[in-house]
């Protein structure tokens, strides 16, 4: 008791600062005292696990009294006021509860026993919780462990990458503040917005980037209709549920991890640093069709550099970009938290903080959140609670915006090695200097300091609700949530002006002196309300029935409003008000758009026997959306469960090996609306103005054609699993397969040229696209004496085809919405279409032998697939079973080893299924004829000549090279350590002696190799020509307990 | 205690009831940046203000003929097709975009007007949805000025309506017609084309009915007035007339008929006649109808050549009022026309010079010496024949052009 009050008074200042109102504390204080006031005796004792450790924080309370505590450092415990024949409940996280009844005893020493996992354990979902074991639909789960947390992660979203089958995550840059994460659940369902609905604490539409991982619990995927169906119009592409931490039952606690992190990239480009050989290679190439005297680079130039590169390397430089532009990354991470619970009320609070510097220079990321979570009871059968969690983000990169991303194939090979990156002496950037060089070539360094782009963000989530247990078995819930976000963008370039050292003059302008400043604010809110009754009981006992029904609405508010202003007064200046203001330099834009949503939920859960299970789920959403009786859009499912090593038929011959036999089946259909715009269903007029009298007259025009018969797409997916446990639950497994139609995409559609000319085409329902899979979960959990082990491999396999489309689709046509992406029927979304490559000629007589394309040796020949004599787009070839955007399966070994306090976790990590043609402008042998190209090691020693037939490239200057071809085609797959990690925990011995419950200090290393045949920048990126590397990453870190 | 808190309890759920009655004004959301067209067509205002779209369209469809002047002999049209212009936005010449304006046979002479054909249709739908809207509006006009008002309206969007289609059947003479806002893809997807008599009795009921309710003087500069719509009832007359009169042999089914033909001279001309007489209009040379030579000779007919040329005055000075005219905004307007960009040379702001005369145009020039015309200009090519540009009479020798009139 007294270390408790003074850890009390420890957390007071700390909890006042972060708003928790004491009183609670006070008021638990107190109704312990009226307990003893009723004492007959004092209970005392020891908590220990199987190992005879003593257990701290464990709860002890009298069963039907608020009387309870929690054991000490040494597992010891002490309760005053206990019925000598009453009985008690002890409980630990992780641990079996159990239930002692007394008989007079007052001396209990309880040995607690591990939780068999995965069959105890209570899984998170829509709008409740289920006893994982009682689960008919496809639902799968992740604990946030330590170890997971030890990665030193950016975000919360690589922490899934692996960890469950049917969920594919892929990262798109290694950029600091914005790793272009793409979460799919179960392939890619729709062409419209594909992903996931993350639902945090039961408010949907969190930015999973965005979350403290330490805050989080556990995070529970859904992922067929019957599962996801509460969430019905949201939840056609599945949803994430994500708990945050609480205090309940944990005795209080303060834990704190610092982290650091550095990365090196995991490949990079090589360019090649030579600038006189570059000339000679953009030589070479024009030698193909253009007389010497025309060349871009006169020889004489090229002597020059070769000869001054060496004597004056600050005129005459040999830059290697690379080098300039490019830096390790760190990550640091700090966290602090505070929770504890007893019997009348809990709180969590953490605040943390994560520093990131990018690779790429001047890219850099900070990220601050706080979080509270508080939750008391006022009566017996009154709970109130408040969550309230906040971050605050500032980011910084260098882009002109040209590409997406911030370091791109396409940009980077304007980057010649001829250019000296900037003179500190005269602080001047560094322009072209060759005779003959394009002036528009690139300097990275001026585009890094001077283009810089910042970003703040800061976001407020609040939540208050109330449960209230009317009479036995039934509850009432209600919640309101408030979501809050201030986006807030800005840049300000500095004018600069390329520099030529060898004259002393300006080469063009980098950023124009006119340049302005930006401002872009984004402000927003979400606020949803939501009520819900659920009622437990049971009819003659074995048929066991859940009931619940709720009603939820959501709105959304956002505001945008962009400016930029022309011409700073001072190149320093970064605020609008330092600018000129010049009316004609102006530019501003201000919208606002709202959206509401009304959702009514039922669910039936209904038990027999306890191995027959029957669920049925109904959600009815209206969407401000749509338009009359396309309003409201009903989705129902159904799902049921047998679980079969129960029967008494199975258990005599199979009781002694199988532990849990599980078979379940599900239906059911679920929306998404997310295509369709705010006020797309309206008809709107837009201002279109006329001339009068010389002065604008307002005019509006409609141009937004409606179509009235847009409904909502529906994902109707079908699902059968298979869930097993083998000797006492220590292999478990989990088979899951899927047949997932999404019917009714939308998309803007093909229109009459009578009407093109005066309306926006409005979305119409064209396409179906069918996703099927197979999934697989197994894990093995064993523990011989100090030594415990975990293995886990899940994989799965996605197949897309698109059904139906219903406009017209031609020979290599691409999704209008993303170029890369080739559509047509009965193949994959973005499958692969190639002209076979017979390979590089090596002489006259193998071209005269095939079908006539004009080539000489050096060129790719293409064979006439289809025999017409002619190489054309006909001889292509379609892959039905490919994809170039999406590997179709994924999957991952995960292995955690424990011995007394050290544990070692192991995580492979890999996918399959995508091709994709790798041809960049890196590693193409055509050059931009232009004389600003910077050129690879590839280009020059790879190419191929009558002296190097085998360099892999096809000859200098080979445009006919370069179609889509089975000789650019690269495979994808690859297998990673995703992580290795070595933690150690310091015994108890000696953390007694400085007063403390833990202290973990570990060191993870993330991508340190990987095995691929692909021979670009990385094989989990999306776009080949996005240049900014993933991260090889190795961390330190220690993790603390009070 | 208790009580307060089960107090509490009932409030929260009966507020979730509340709730659930307030969720259809939830489910109503409504722009703040865009008028809701149910909002709309309730004040004359309004019925102006989608006027005024219209006539955004519409003058996108007339504000660059001067490109179609390259098939002519006398204008050269750079580039075929891109030009000043941005495809798909009518102010930036969208209508114009990717047509062909030189007549080269490799360039297919003047083919890729489907920019201008989508266009023009853009103007249909853009005008009928005035004149549908605002035609529902008379019945309940408060006062008669209102209904006139309102009428007017509507008469300004069937002129230019009429003169969408008059230019449709010019350029592609049978084509669809429509005259009702189309709401679903469906109406007009495999629409057929209706014969050429037929929409032009249509244009000329759109003219008749503008006639009938435009006032005598426009409102304000840039709008249309009764002697537009006369004028241009009198121009679709004309057409009609002289096609009537010679035959459209590449029109399938179209027959002469001389007496038709007769009637719709004399009806073309009783209405410029008005034009030229009635309203007081300072035209260009008067507006006059041209030469007439012998009658049943045929060789000089009077071609009201005048009445529809752009004057060379400013507007409102001498010989500085049209028929009709659209009108342009300044710089900072985005309303802007984009003559100087297609008629300066390089050196002239952001100038492209797409369009350009032909050297022959100055052999029409006489000179200011002798009075007599010159000889004709040579065509030299200054990169092969390195004396072109200083031979006599060259057309890239600059000494050719001296001393010619070029008034």
């Amino acid at each position: 008791m007294r270390k408790e009050t003074r850890f009390y008074l420890r957390v007071l200042p700390l909890a006042l600062l972060l708003g928790v109102s004491p009183t609670m504390w006070a008021k638990s204080q107190q109704d312990q005292t009226l307990a003893t006031q009723q004492a007959e005796m004092t209970l005392t004792g020891v908590v220990m696990d199987q190992n005879n450790e003593p257990i701290i924080g464990a709860t002890i309370m009298v069963v039907g009294t608020t009387n309870g505590t929690t054991t000490d450092i040494d597992g010891r415990y002490s309760l005053r006021g206990v019925p000598a024949n009453g009985t008690i409940e002890v409980q630990y996280l992780g641990m079996k509860t159990q239930t002692i009844e007394l008989n007079g005893k007052n001396v209990v020493n309880v040995f607690m026993e591990d939780e068999t996992i995965g069959i105890e354990e209570v899984v998170v979902v829509g709008y409740g919780t289920q006893k994982k074991v009682n689960l008919t639909g496809a639902v799968s789960n992740v604990k946030i462990d330590e170890q997971l947390n030890s990665r030193s992660l950016a975000n919360v979203s690589l922490a899934l990458q692996g960890k469950i089958p049917g969920l594919s995550i892929s990262q798109g840059s290694g950029m600091a503040g914005d790793k272009g994460m793409e979460i799919l659940v179960r392939g890619m369902g729709t062409v419209n917005n594909s992903a996931p609905l993350i639902v945090v604490d039961g408010m949907p539409d969190v930015s999973l980037d965005r979350l403290n991982m330490e805050d989080i619990e556990s995070i529970s995927v859904l992922k067929d209709a019957s599962s996801a169906a509460v969430y019905g119009s949201r939840a056609a592409n599945g949803v994430i549920l994500i708990t945050t931490k609480s205090g309940k039952g944990s005795k209080p606690k303060i834990n704190a991890s610092a982290s650091y992190t550095f990365g090196v990239p995991t490949h990079a480009w090589s360019f090649m640093t030579d600038y006189a050989r570059s000339m000679t290679l953009h030589q070479r190439n024009k030698a193909i069709n253009t007389l010497p005297e025309n060349f871009q680079y006169k020889n004489g130039t090229i002597d020059e550099w070769l000869a001054l590169s060496n004597i004056n390397p600050f005129l005459y430089p040999s830059t290697d970009w690379y080098d300039v532009v490019l830096r390790n990354s760190a990550i640091q991470k700090y966290n602090v938290s505070a929770s504890g619970g007893n019997d009348m009320s809990n709180f969590y609070v953490s605040v943390g903080v994560m520093d990131e510097d990018g690779m790429v220079m001047n890219n850099d990321y900070t990220q601050y959140n706080a979080r509270i979570n508080y939750e008391a009871k006022l009566t017996n059968n009154f709970t109130v609670g408040a969550r309230f969690s906040g971050n605050w983000s500032k980011m910084q990169y260098g882009s002109d915006g040209q590409y997406s991303s911030i370091i791109d194939a396409r940009q980077m090979r304007y980057a010649i090695a001829g250019i000296t990156p900037y003179d500190p002496a005269t602080g001047r950037y560094g322009g072209t200097m060759a005779y003959g060089e394009n002036l528009q070539a690139f300097n990275p360094y001026s585009m890094y300091m001077n283009e810089l782009n910042h970003k703040e963000r800061q976001e407020a989530n609040g939540s208050v609700y109330i449960d209230w247990k009317i009479v036995k078995g039934l509850t009432a819930h209600v919640d309101y949530t408030l979501n809050y976000y201030n986006d807030f963008v800005w840049n300000s370039d500095i004018p600069t002006d390329g520099y030529n050292f060898q004259t002393g003059l300006v080469t063009r302008p980098y950023v124009s002196s006119d340049a302005g400043v930006t401002n872009n604010t984004m402000i927003g809110y979400k606020t949803q309300f939501s009520g819900r009754l659920t009622y437990d009981f049971a009819i003659a006992q074995r048929h066991k029935f859940t009931v619940m029904a709720a009603y939820s609405q959501e709105y959304w508010h956002d505001r945008l409003q962009y400016t930029t202003s022309g011409d700073k007064i001072h190149s320093s200046l970064t605020d609008l008000d330092g600018t000129m203001k010049n009316p004609d330099l102006i530019s501003i834009d201000g919208l606002t758009t709202t959206e509401g949503l009304a959702s009514f939920i039922g669910r039936i859960n209904y038990s027999a026997f306890d191995r027959y299970l029957l669920e049925l789920t109904m959600r009815t959403d209206g969407s401000s959306k749509f338009l009359g009786q396309y309003r409201y859009s009903f989705f129902p499912s159904a799902s049921a469960g047998w679980i079969f090593s129960e029967e008494s038929w199975v258990r005599p011959w199979a009781g002694s090996w199988l532990s849990h036999g599980k078979l379940r089946a599900s239906y059911g259909t679920l929306g998404n609306n997310s295509g369709v715009g705010e006020y797309e269903q309206q008809q709107l007029l837009t201002f279109a103005p006329y001339i009068i009298n010389g002065q604008l007259s307002k005019g509006l025009v409609y141009e937004k054609m409606v179509n009235s018969n847009l409904t909502w797409e529906e994902t109707s997916v079908f699902n059968v699993g298979l869930d097993l446990g083998f000797l006492n639950n220590r292999l478990t497994a989990e088979l899951d397969y899927y047949d997932r139609l999404t019917t009714g995409m939308n998309r803007p559609f093909d229109m009459s040229i009578h009407l093109t000319g005066a309306y926006d085409t409005p979305r119409t329902n064209v396409g179906d696209l069918r996703n099927r899979g197979v999934e697989a979960n197994v894990t093995w959990r064993d523990t011989h004496g100090d030594f415990s082990y975990t293995i886990n491999a899940n994989v799965s396999y996605n197949q897309t085809r698109l059904e139906k489309w219903n406009q017209y689709l031609g020979r290599n046509m691409a999704d209008e919405n993303s170029t890369a992406n080739l559509l047509f029927l009965d193949m994959p979304y973005s499958y692969l279409y190639a002209y076979q490559s017979l390979g590089i000629a090596q002489t006259w007589s193998e071209i005269y032998k095939t079908t006539p394309q004009g080539a000489q040796p050096g060129d790719v020949l293409y064979q006439d697939l289809n025999g017409d004599g002619l190489i054309s787009d006909e001889d292509m070839k379609a892959y039905p079973r490919v994809q170039t955007d999406r590997p179709t399966t994924n999957f991952a070994l995960n292995s955690t080893f424990q011995w007394r306090g050290f544990d070692l976790a192991l995580m492979f990590q890999g996918a399959a299924g995508r091709w994709a043609f790798y041809r960049t402008v890196n590693n193409q042998s055509t050059l931009d004829g232009e004389g600003r190209q910077a050129i690879t090691e590839q280009q020059w020693n790879n190419t191929w000549s009558v002296e190097n037939r085998d360099g892999g490239l096809p000859r200098i200057g080979s445009a006919a090279s370069n179609k889509n071809s089975t000789f650019y085609l690269e495979n994808l797959a690859y297998l990673r350590l995703k992580n290795l990690q070595i933690g150690y925990n310091l015994p108890d011995a000696w953390l007694k002696k400085i007063k403390m419950s833990q202290i973990r200090l570990y060191f993870s290393t993330d991508n340190l190799f990987t095995i691929t045949g692909f021979s670009g920048l990385d094989p989990e990126k999306r776009d080949i020509n996005d240049g900014y590397p993933l991260m090889r990453s190795f961390s330190f870190g220690i993790n603390l307990e009070i | 205690m208790k009580n307060i808190i089960s107090t509490i309890g009932c409030v929260a759920l009966l507020a979730s009831a509340v709730a659930l009655t307030g969720c259809d004004s939830l489910l109503d959301q409504t722009s703040s940046s865009e008028v809701p067209a149910s909002e709309f067509w309730k004040t004359e205002e309004d019925a102006t203000y989608a006027l005024m779209g219209a006539y955004q369209h519409v003058r996108g469809l007339f504000d660059r003929d001067y490109y179609f002047d390259g098939h002519g002999e006398l204008l050269r049209v750079r580039s075929q097709g891109v030009l000043s212009t941005s495809p798909g936005n009518i102010v930036r010449g969208g209508a114009y975009s990717n047509g062909n304006y030189y007549p080269d046979p490799m360039w297919g002479y003047g083919k890729t007007f489907d920019a201008y054909y989508e266009m023009a249709y853009g103007g249909v739908n853009r005008t009928n949805y005035v004149i549908e809207n605002v035609q529902k509006m008379i019945p309940n006009a408060a006062t008669e000025e209102s209904r006139k008002n309102l009428e007017a309206i509507v008469g300004e969007a069937r002129l230019l309506r009429g003169m969408v289609y008059f230019r449709l059947i010019t350029m592609w003479g049978d084509v669809p017609y429509f005259d009702k806002v189309v709401n679903d893809n469906s109406e007009v997807q495999y629409i057929s084309r209706t014969p050429i008599a037929q929409v032009k009795d249509s244009i000329l009921a759109d003219f008749t009915y503008a006639f009938n309710t435009l006032p005598d003087k426009a409102s304000e500069e840039g709008r249309a007035a009764k002697p537009a719509a006369l004028a241009f009832r009198g121009k679709m007359k004309l057409y009609w007339a002289s096609w009537k009169k010679n035959g459209w042999p590449e029109l399938e089914g179209f027959q002469t008929n001389e007496a038709e033909a007769r009637e719709y001279y004399a009806s073309a001309a009783e209405d410029f006649s008005h034009v030229i007489d009635d309203y007081g209009l300072d035209l260009f040379r008067g507006g006059a109808p041209g030469q007439c030579g012998e009658p049943g000779d045929g060789e000089t007919l009077p071609n009201y050549f005048y009445m529809f040329i752009p004057s060379t005055g400013n507007p409102g000075g001498a010989e500085g009022e049209f028929v009709f005219y659209f009108t342009h905004g300044g710089p900072g307007t985005g309303q802007g026309e984009s003559l100087m960009r297609d008629f300066g040379g390089r050196s002239v702001g952001n100038s492209q010079n797409w369009v350009y005369p032909e050297y022959v145009l100055a052999d029409r020039y006489q000179s200011t010496i002798t009075g007599d015309y010159c000889e004709p200009l040579v065509q030299m090519n200054p990169n092969t024949n390195p004396d072109a540009r200083t031979t006599p009479n060259s057309a890239v020798n600059p000494q050719s052009y001296a001393n010619r009139d070029y008034r």
